[in-house]
């Protein structure tokens, strides 16, 4: 909501310095949020008559004017150079002095301009920010005075509970309350003829839900035409276009009392009669806009006997809009259900300002007022006779219910140690009625603007607003104690972002949001994929089904900015339909890691691609630290992996980690050339087995004994199934194996390949002697070539 | 007799003058041989000795003995003296260019925002807070009904939901795990809930996915005073003393009274730029004591339980805490952003 100061001081004694009532506005809930200082603030920007016009003495357009900027009779007019068109002596408008800064950022200064001095700047709406016009001066009304700042247009953030701020005079009410000053309605007096005005008009009401209460005034032979400067430039403030007087008449008592209005050509209502009712199915109507709407039958509808003329509260239809032939007025003021308003607003998507104040709920008992506050203006602006009374079809008439208020509960609630006069003060500052106090409660009956107080805890939040947050006391509760319940998956995707930060990943986090082609191009399943009803683009239109997607997106990105070299992890969800009714929808945890580019570049070593053993060295020691032992490892066919460079290791039949080479196709399909190794981490299958479960075992206290063997088997035969012969062999007294070496080349037959394994043995009871390792030896390698015709490789 | 003594002290004169001249332990070695070797000749006279009368053999062999122990003691000694010179010599050609680079190897990092609400975390769990989450498909009870906003409530406008078929949810805020927590327990307790959120709204401030930090404390007495306090030692720690805090009213469909903490400008230090709008604050959570109307829906007792509850932006927390000004630039991953947390 934006509002001029100048105007808000009009409805109470706010005559302080523009900074405090802002630091007011804010520390009351209403959050300033913008000012378009007009030199209110900085008095750099003041009000000015041009006294006088002389010709330029080089340049054609331009023109030097003499006008009078200070308060002070005594001081010399300023000389201005001025190219505005249309400008003429009397003229009172802005003037920005050297030193100003206008909203845009420009700094004014005395300067020369083609040959002639110019001492500041007459400036244009735009040029003030006041409204979009750049093309003459600001017009200024007497109630600027001559050398002082202009004005500051405020906005300040309304929060949904508190339509009753959207007014000059709702602000006023509630800074005269927080600042303790007195506040003044508008003072006025309708002015009317002795014709009835239900000679004019008649008003039935059909659909009496939508609409419980429908007031209106007939102003006969009015004369269309622009504003009057004051009206213009207040409704500009407020950053409504300037239309003409009436339409500016409605809206400027939108903006200071709060309630919307609408204002009809009434000879064109069928005979002149308004019946609010629901509209049909598929009922049309043109609104002001110039869009044809469709209605419901949820919708308010605004109609004569023969079509619908408005759609209710929310904008005007254009058969029936104030033209410049308009000579007789219907001024509508009506109440309409909030909830059926927001319905079809946001059906037909259209916010306007009427719309806005009537969903959040306007002062159902006072539209009248502002009904007669518009009759006034319109005789005042635009003419004319306001007959004799209104029209009101009223509904249940509804009262502020009252409300009991615990002293006590006050004081729980805040923390704080008010006294019932203290609360009753702040009570009535908001204008609410004390039916009855004593020296526990208070029955509070609030004012009928107010339509959030409506239980205790409402004016609990009063009270602490007004009394201000900054004197209640900070202090330190004492937090009940409570076991945590143990979250074994959370537990393991903390500790796997440690693992893998630790193991040299940096971490990333990437959108939920995919679509479903990047899906297909990653070979992931699309038929369980979530779908957003109302995605912000295509690009995010589904919830990605695997963490892939994201990954291919970061290292394209990154390749782009030359960052091919990439080590990145992220643990977070993927999203699944899963088809059940009572929870349709499945979110799974994962970590991933990828490696993409080259190894870390140093001068001792060139630096090599990673490859297919660099990520299951990762994959190893992260399930290792997690405490995680798999039992197998098996080839894994994946659509999105390489078909020969997958595998997954498992445990109790899960898959706890399936890793290798991203399918070079996918790859390609992101435009990325050179190999991606991933590792996909399924931590609900992790969580369960993801628990270090340390036992200590003795240190052997007698020496152990070491021997290499270098097998040649055929290179086919795995490596795993050597190792775990070799192990089965072995048996006890085996304490650690390392395969050192791999061999395939010249100096064994084609078709093989030499493994050497370095084997520490050690008895727990006894040191070995020669015989016995010989004859383990032996038997290691009798049960290798038994059972893969592996032999012991000769030099 | 006197002769052979003679002799061997003639012996071990010249083999310590021999000891004393070698250069080398190459040359020392050659020396210990040739002196105490096996063909040396105080070997030979070591055998001789054996043909002499008793007392000459003592007499004799102590004088042996002595000049033995001298030579070994300074074929020793001299043995030392070179291996030491030997290393130095080796030490001082030793030496490596200090200023070329250590051996590199990947330096991993957490995500700034992860960093953050693992801060985050740690300063409210310090305090007796513990963890609670939730999910991120909602429905609509837990992520506005519960929560007191009330259908068609314009309220509702605040957050712009992304919609699921049927009328399931992204959450928009962690609040509903408020209600999630509140439901599976009873008070007293004390969670905070961090987690990824969603709203369909994007510029350079708002991401349509971000992540917020919800805090909740239910119990007997619970004070507006109480929240102040908790926040403010919380703002405190996680940007610094120095920083003051104010606390305005505001409003949130399941607080009342609700509040926006604002710290003073950490850019600015409170003179006023452009990013604290001039007003030298900054706005960094939203808080409230817990409405009545959300205890009423979890079958909570209003009358015999109070609370407070807060919520932040990790993002917006993690902007202002390193000064990054696009909110996108942290679901970008770019390898330059990254390296510099
Ligand atoms: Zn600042």
């Amino acid at each position: 909501m934006q509002f001029s100061v100048r105007w808000l001081q009009r409805y109470a004694d706010l005559d302080m310095p523009v900074q405090q009532l802002l630091n007011g506005l804010t520390m009351a809930g209403l959050a300033v949020e913008g000012v378009i200082d007009v030199g209110l603030i900085s008095g750099k920007i003041v009000a000015g008559e041009i006294l006088d016009i002389q010709p330029h003495s080089t340049a054609k357009k331009l023109h030097v004017c003499s006008v009078q900027a200070s308060s002070d009779p005594a001081v010399p007019p300023l000389r201005i150079v001025c190219g505005a068109p249309g400008m003429k002596v009397g003229d009172r408008v802005p003037v920005a002095l050297p030193g100003a800064i206008l909203p845009g950022g420009r700094v004014i200064e005395r300067c020369d301009i083609r040959g002639e001095w110019s001492e500041g700047m007459l400036c244009s709406g735009a040029e003030v920010g006041w409204n979009k016009d750049g093309s003459c001066l600001l017009q200024l009304d007497a109630a600027y005075p001559i050398g002082e700042g202009v004005d500051a247009l405020v906005d300040v953030g309304v929060t949904p509970n508190r339509p009753d701020c959207l007014s000059l005079l709702g602000i006023a009410r509630d800074m005269g309350a927080y600042f303790r000053r007195a506040v003044h309605p508008p003072k006025f007096r309708c002015i009317e003829t002795m014709d009835r005005t239900d000679d004019f008009a008649k008003i039935a009401v059909e659909d009496k839900d939508g609409c419980p209460r429908y007031t209106a005034r007939v102003v006969r032979n009015v004369r269309v035409g622009p504003s009057p400067v004051w009206l213009a430039r207040a409704v500009e403030a407020a950053g409504i276009r300037s239309i003409n007087n009436i339409v500016d008449v409605t809206n400027f008592v939108l903006i200071e009392l709060g309630h919307p209005l609408h204002a009809f050509d009434l000879d064109k209502i069928a005979a002149h009669t308004v019946i609010v009712r629901r509209a049909r199915e598929g009922e049309k109507l043109v609104t002001l806009d110039g869009v044809e709407r469709t209605l419901t039958p949820e919708d308010v509808l605004i109609t004569d006997p023969t079509r619908p003329i408005a759609l209710a509260g929310i904008m005007g239809g254009e058969n029936s809009e104030i033209s410049d032939s308009t000579i007789n007025v219907l001024l509508e003021s009506a109440y309409f259900d909030p909830v059926r308003i927001r319905k079809t607003r946001r059906r037909l998507d259209i916010q306007t300002d009427a719309s806005f104040r009537f969903e959040r709920g306007t002062d159902r008992e006072n539209i009248h007022v502002a009904l007669n506050r518009a009759a006034q203006l319109v005789r005042e602006v635009a003419g004319g006779e306001i007959t004799r009374g209104f029209l009101d079809v009223v509904g249940a008439r509804t009262k502020p219910q009252p409300i009991t208020l615990r002293i006590q509960r006050v004081n729980d609630i805040l923390g704080a140690d008010l006294e019932g006069s203290q609360i009753a003060d702040i009570l009535v500052a908001i204008k609410c009625e004390i039916t009855h106090s004593d020296h526990h409660q208070l029955v509070v009956v609030p004012p009928s603007h107010r339509v959030d107080l409506l239980r205790e805890i409402d004016l609990i939040e009063e009270i602490g607003r007004l009394y201000g947050y900054e004197r209640i006391r900070a202090t330190v509760p004492y937090l009940p104690v409570q076991t945590a319940a143990e979250n074994p998956l959370q537990e393991t995707a903390d500790r796997i972002g440690e693992i893998l930060a630790a193991e040299g990943l940096s971490e990333v986090v990437t959108y939920s949001f995919t679509d479903r082609e990047s899906l297909e191009r990653a070979r992931q399943s699309t038929a369980d994929a979530v779908e957003l009803v109302n995605p912000l683009s295509r690009q995010q239109s589904v919830l990605r089904t695997s963490l892939l997607v994201s990954f291919l997106d970061v290292i394209a990105h990154n390749r782009k900015h030359g960052n091919a070299d990439l080590a990145i992890f992220e643990v977070a969800k993927s999203y699944h339909c899963v088809g059940s009714k009572d929870v349709p929808y499945q979110e799974r945890q994962y970590a991933m890691a990828a490696l993409a580019g080259r190894t870390p570049t140093h001068w001792s070593e060139p630096p090599r691609p990673w490859d297919f053993f660099d990520i299951k060295g990762i994959v190893e020691r992260v399930l290792r630290r997690l405490g995680a032992a798999p039992e197998f490892i098996e080839r894994k066919g994946r659509p999105d992996f390489h078909p020969g460079r997958t595998a997954c290791f498992t445990r109790e039949g899960r898959d706890l980690c399936v890793f290798g080479q991203v399918n070079p196709e996918v790859a390609a399909a992101w435009e990325i050339r050179g190999d991606i190794f991933l590792a996909e981490f399924d931590l609900e299958a992790l969580a369960p087995c993801a628990r270090p479960r340390i036992g200590f075992r003795p240190l052997g206290q007698f020496p152990a004994v070491v021997r290499d063997l270098a097998l040649v088997a055929d290179r086919n035969i795995p490596a795993g199934e050597l190792e775990l012969t070799l192990r089965a062999a072995a048996g006890d007294l085996l304490e650690s194996l390392v395969l050192f070496d791999v061999y395939e080349g010249d100096k064994i037959p084609e078709g093989k390949r030499s493994l050497a394994w370095s084997l520490t043995l050690r008895a727990p009871d006894r040191t070995l002697t020669d015989g016995e390792i010989n004859t383990l030896i032996e038997h290691i390698l009798s049960a290798l070539a038994g059972k893969h015709r592996a032999e012991l490789r000769t030099l | 007799m006197a002769s052979l003594i003679e002799e061997i002290r003639a012996l071990g004169t010249q083999a310590l003058a021999d000891i004393r001249a070698a250069a080398s332990l190459e040359q020392i070695e050659q020396v210990r041989v040739a002196v105490m070797g096996r063909k040396s000749r105080l070997t030979q006279l070591m055998r001789e000795l054996g043909a002499l009368s008793e007392d000459e053999r003592r007499k004799a062999g102590m004088v042996l003995n002595e000049v033995k122990d001298a030579v070994a003691d300074e074929l020793k000694k001299r043995r030392a003296a070179l291996e030491a010179a030997a290393r130095a010599r080796e030490i001082a050609g030793q030496s490596v260019d200090i200023t070329l680079p250590g051996r590199a190897r990947l330096f991993g990092r957490r995500h700034p925002l992860v960093q953050v609400r693992r801060q985050i975390e740690e300063i409210f769990i310090s305090m007796g807070f513990s963890i609670a989450l939730g999910p991120e498909i909602e429905n609509d009870f837990h992520n506005f009904a519960a929560l007191n906003f009330p259908d068609e409530h314009p309220a509702r406008d605040m957050q712009d939901t992304f919609y699921l078929p049927g009328g399931w949810l992204l959450r928009t805020h962690t609040s509903p795990v408020q209600i999630r927590a509140m439901l599976a327990t009873t008070p007293p307790l004390a969670v905070i809930a961090p987690g990824r959120v969603y709203r369909a709204d994007a510029d350079v401030t708002h991401s349509p996915q971000f992540h917020q930090v919800e805090g909740l404390l239910v119990d007997r007495r619970v004070t507006l005073g109480d929240l102040k306090g908790v926040l403010e030692a919380f703002a405190h720690r996680m940007f610094g003393a120095q920083y003051q805090t104010r606390f305005r009213p505001s409003f949130f469909p399941f607080t009342e009274p609700s509040a926006e903490m604002d710290i003073g400008c950490v850019i600015c230090s409170g003179v006023g730029c452009r990013v604290c709008g001039g007003t030298g604050w900054l706005e960094i959570l939203g808080a409230g004591m817990v409405h009545p109307a959300v205890f009423e829906n979890v079958g909570y007792d209003p009358e015999k339980w109070t609370g407070f509850a807060f919520g932040m932006g990790i993002e917006r927390i993690a902007m202002l805490k390193y000064g990054i000004n696009d909110i996108r630039l942290f679901f970008e991953n770019d390898k330059r952003f990254l390296e510099q947390f």
